[in-house]
């Protein structure tokens, strides 16, 4: 019994401890003005469920480099440029681009097709750093687009 | 010619490596366009034209930016009996440094300007349409605008600005030797109120026009040009405007021009749109001269008709059945607005009677398909013909004219 | 004097009994939503938990939720953060503050005879406000289900979006003439709306193909601010 207790009430722990890091996680993205490769990767690879929420932002970065969505030579705490962002959302997701893409599935390309798409609005410019809105707010639209909101 | 194109080609690559070179951060593209026209009127003839047009953006801070282009055009022109090839053509293409300034005047204000080869229009899209190498300015304070311009148009590939107001223009045109527009000043002022009255926008524009041209008759022109854009209902839109144009070439002399267009959208049903469409010129008469814009287009897609001397009535059809596939079909019907014979450019093969009565000049369906394929490639094929009023304008041999298009547009 | 005394201070004691807080309920939860009271931890949300002032939302991948404020119906949609600002009733109407840190809202605020409704949305770059309206909106898309709305920039420019009508901050920082559009898919599908609003256009020529122009350089916005009224 006493075994069956403590069993339930570290499992309600060790689940406030997950909504708690998930929001957490979103709180301080939400604040940054730069976001950096180790927090997009574990946003877009959490959202696209390529990995686990348990992982952490150096687990993501690890699994980004090794796809091959991270532009070569970054480190895990650099800012993010807009079309970088466009290419890890679109290799994320499985996004088929426009012709260009499909030959060449560079940032550049990806970040023309988001802006085709309008997951990019208004102006912009793609070697701009994103800031934490904007991922989380192109990420929204991804959803949309790609219908899984529904 | 070749020291021309020389000079114009090294002044485009300088500027955009020097763009290339003190940008940190740019983007850059290549665009290639297909326009294929095959006409056939007693005979056929084919147009093909190829445009492979290279641009550069770099920004400059946040609010402020350069945009270069150059094209490279082929064209050929091929029938039965003859072919013309251009190989190619290298020209400057749109051009600018742009840029806004919010709070210019006050938290309600913006100031946005552009300098460069920039491309300007009037409301109707009748008057100018096309690129100048001037500036543009335009401040905006809540739902007021006032915008003014001014550029010259003598360095402009005289195909693309089409500047035919006199006959020196004409003549201008028609010489294979000349490659440049006529040189020509133009400036215009407006103003623009969204929202006037709830879900109508009114305004007022005036462009002017000053020939620089030494030999020849000198025809300077100025155009007046009210107008009103807005919606009644969720499913109707509608616009109007005129212009009142005034001139001097020796003597003073006036014109006008007017048109209207209405369009009911009901987006539930594949998108399907219906659009009539209203479009007036004056013809020579005794109280008014031909209207005679800065930039002449042709008002229809088969006949080649100018807006000059001409009453056009429309009926578009529009819808997508499809996902990014929209269909179409137009009836238009032209008439003449005095008993002035016809512009003769109009028609190659029809002949005018010498004696002619009846303002209707002939009837004009076409029907067209747009596809974008993927956001980068875009098919879009279109067909009609004229069917010329051959009762009371043109002898009874004169032919149909046909024509049909097919364009692509592929962005790398 | 002691009667004037007596009589201010009923009036007074009145008035302010006819001012109170009101809380919103949540229902229709979906996915991972989550609430955090002022001062409080982050909590899972669960249907007719009731939430005041200053409690921030929170829906994660996926997730949806609805919060019901008396008649008004408030959904939010996946990666939506938002802040109960000000929920107030008073015997003429309510009044109703939202903030939108990131995500998107749809309001279903019904007009209410005799009273006012003084429903806000905020969000870094926009303030949305309606009477007796259903819209949805993102921060640069509106699209408006019943009544009308006025969008508006931070600069003053504003139009009125009515019932069935979409419109949107085009990218020079003006509000884009509204258009008529299928309500079916909100605003699921921006790239079609907009595609869609701009085709309304009408030009002097209807039908001609346009030859397509490569994109002028677009540089950051800064803060841009949409005012819907």
């Amino acid at each position: 019994m006493k075994r069956y207790i403590f069993s339930c009430i570290f499992s309600a722990m060790l689940i406030a401890g997950t909504f708690a890091q998930s929001n957490a996680f979103v709180d301080s993205l939400l604040s940054e003005k730069k976001v950096n490769y180790g927090q997009v990767s574990y946003l877009v690879l959490v959202a696209s469920d390529n990995l686990s929420e348990d992982a952490d932002e150096g687990r993501a970065f690890e699994l980004l480099e090794t796809l091959n969505w991270a532009p070569k030579g970054v480190a895990i705490a650099d800012s993010v440029p807009l079309a970088a962002y466009a290419r890890i959302l679109m290799s994320a997701f499985g996004m088929k681009g426009g012709v260009m893409y499909t030959l060449f599935p560079s940032s550049r390309y990806a970040y023309r097709e988001l802006a085709s798409l309008q997951v990019i609005q208004g102006r912009s410019d793609p070697s701009a750093t994103v800031d934490g809105v904007a991922a989380v707010r192109m990420l929204g639209r991804i959803f949309d687009v790609m219908g899984l909101n529904k | 010619m070749k020291k021309r194109t020389i000079a114009r080609l090294s002044a485009f690559l300088t500027v955009f490596f020097l763009a290339v070179a003190s940008a940190a951060s740019l983007d850059f593209g290549l665009s290639l366009t297909n326009d294929s026209d095959y006409l056939y009127e007693g005979d056929w003839s084919l147009v093909q034209a190829n445009e492979a047009h290279v641009w550069l953006a770099v920004p400059f801070g946040s609010s402020n930016a350069l945009y270069v282009s150059g094209l490279y055009e082929f064209q050929g022109t091929f029938n039965s009996t003859t072919s013309t090839l251009v190989p190619w053509r290298l020209d400057l293409g749109r051009t600018e440094f742009e840029g806004l300034l919010e709070g210019f005047l006050g938290s309600s204000s913006v100031f946005r300007y552009s300098v460069g080869r920039i491309a300007v229009e009037d409301f109707s899209n009748r008057v100018m349409s096309n690129l100048i190498d001037g500036f543009r300015a335009e401040l905006s304070l809540n739902n007021f605008s006032i915008y003014l311009g001014a550029g010259y148009r003598g360095l402009t590939y005289k195909e693309d600005a089409r500047s035919l107001i006199d006959e020196d223009d004409q003549t201008a045109y028609e010489d294979s030797s000349v490659y440049f527009a006529p040189k020509r000043v133009m400036a215009n002022l407006g103003f623009r109120l969204n929202e006037l009255v709830q879900g109508h926008d009114f305004g007022l524009e005036a462009w002017g026009q000053y020939d620089l041209e030494s030999a020849g008759k000198q025809t300077h022109t100025a155009y007046v040009e009210p107008f009103f854009e807005g919606r009644f209902g969720r499913l109707f839109r509608w616009r109007g405007w005129c212009v009142a144009e005034f001139g001097y070439d020796g003597e003073f002399f006036k014109s006008v021009a007017a048109g209207g267009t209405v369009r009911l959208s009901i987006p539930e049903i594949i998108g399907f749109r219906v659009t009539g469409n209203v479009a007036w010129a004056s013809g020579t008469n005794e109280n008014f001269r031909y209207f005679a814009p800065i930039r002449q287009k042709q008002i229809v897609t088969v006949a080649a008709y100018p807006f000059s001397d001409i009453l056009l009535t429309s009926l578009d059809l529009s819808a997508s059945p499809l996902r990014r596939v929209t269909v179409g079909a137009t009836g238009s019907a032209l008439f003449r607005t005095t008993t002035n014979a016809p512009s003769s450019d109009a028609l190659t093969k029809a002949t005018v009677r010498t004696e002619t009565s009846g303002y209707y000049l002939g009837f004009e369906p076409t029907a067209r398909v747009a596809w974008q394929a993927a956001a980068d490639l875009s098919f879009h094929l279109s067909g009609g013909v004229f069917i010329p009023n051959t009762v009371d304008i043109y002898t009874t041999d004169s032919p149909l004219r046909w024509k049909a298009s097919i364009n692509a547009a592929f962005n790398l | 004097m002691k009667k004037t005394f007596v009589v201010i201070a009923f009036i007074a004691i009145g008035s302010a009994a006819s001012v109170f807080a009101q809380e919103a309920v949540f229902s229709d939860i979906s996915g991972k939503v989550e609430y955090q009271k002022v001062g409080a931890d982050w909590r899972p949300a669960k249907s007719g938990v009731k939430i005041g002032k200053g409690t921030i939302v929170s829906t994660g991948f996926k997730s949806t939720a609805a919060l019901k404020l008396d008649d008004t119906t408030i959904s939010l949609k996946p990666l939506t953060r938002l802040t109960l600002e000000a929920l107030v009733k008073t015997q003429g109407g309510t009044q109703t503050q939202l903030y939108l840190l990131a995500g998107r809202v749809k309001a279903d605020v019904p007009p209410q005879a005799g009273r006012t409704t003084d429903f806000r949305v905020k969000s870094p770059t926009a303030t949305a406000s309606v009477r007796g309206t259903g819209f949805e909106f993102d921060g640069i898309n509106l699209i408006v289900d019943r009544g009308s709305v006025e969008l508006k920039t931070p600069t003053g420019q504003y139009r009125m979006i009515a019932a069935g009508e979409f419109s949107y901050i085009v990218r020079g920082g003006a509000v884009a003439l509204p258009a008529a559009v299928v309500l079916e898919s909100g605003l699921d599908r921006v790239a079609d709306l907009i595609e869609q609003s701009a085709s309304e256009t009408l030009s002097g020529n209807v039908g001609t193909p346009t030859k397509e122009v490569p994109p002028a350089a677009v540089v950051p916005t800064g803060t841009l601010s949409i005012t819907v009224q």
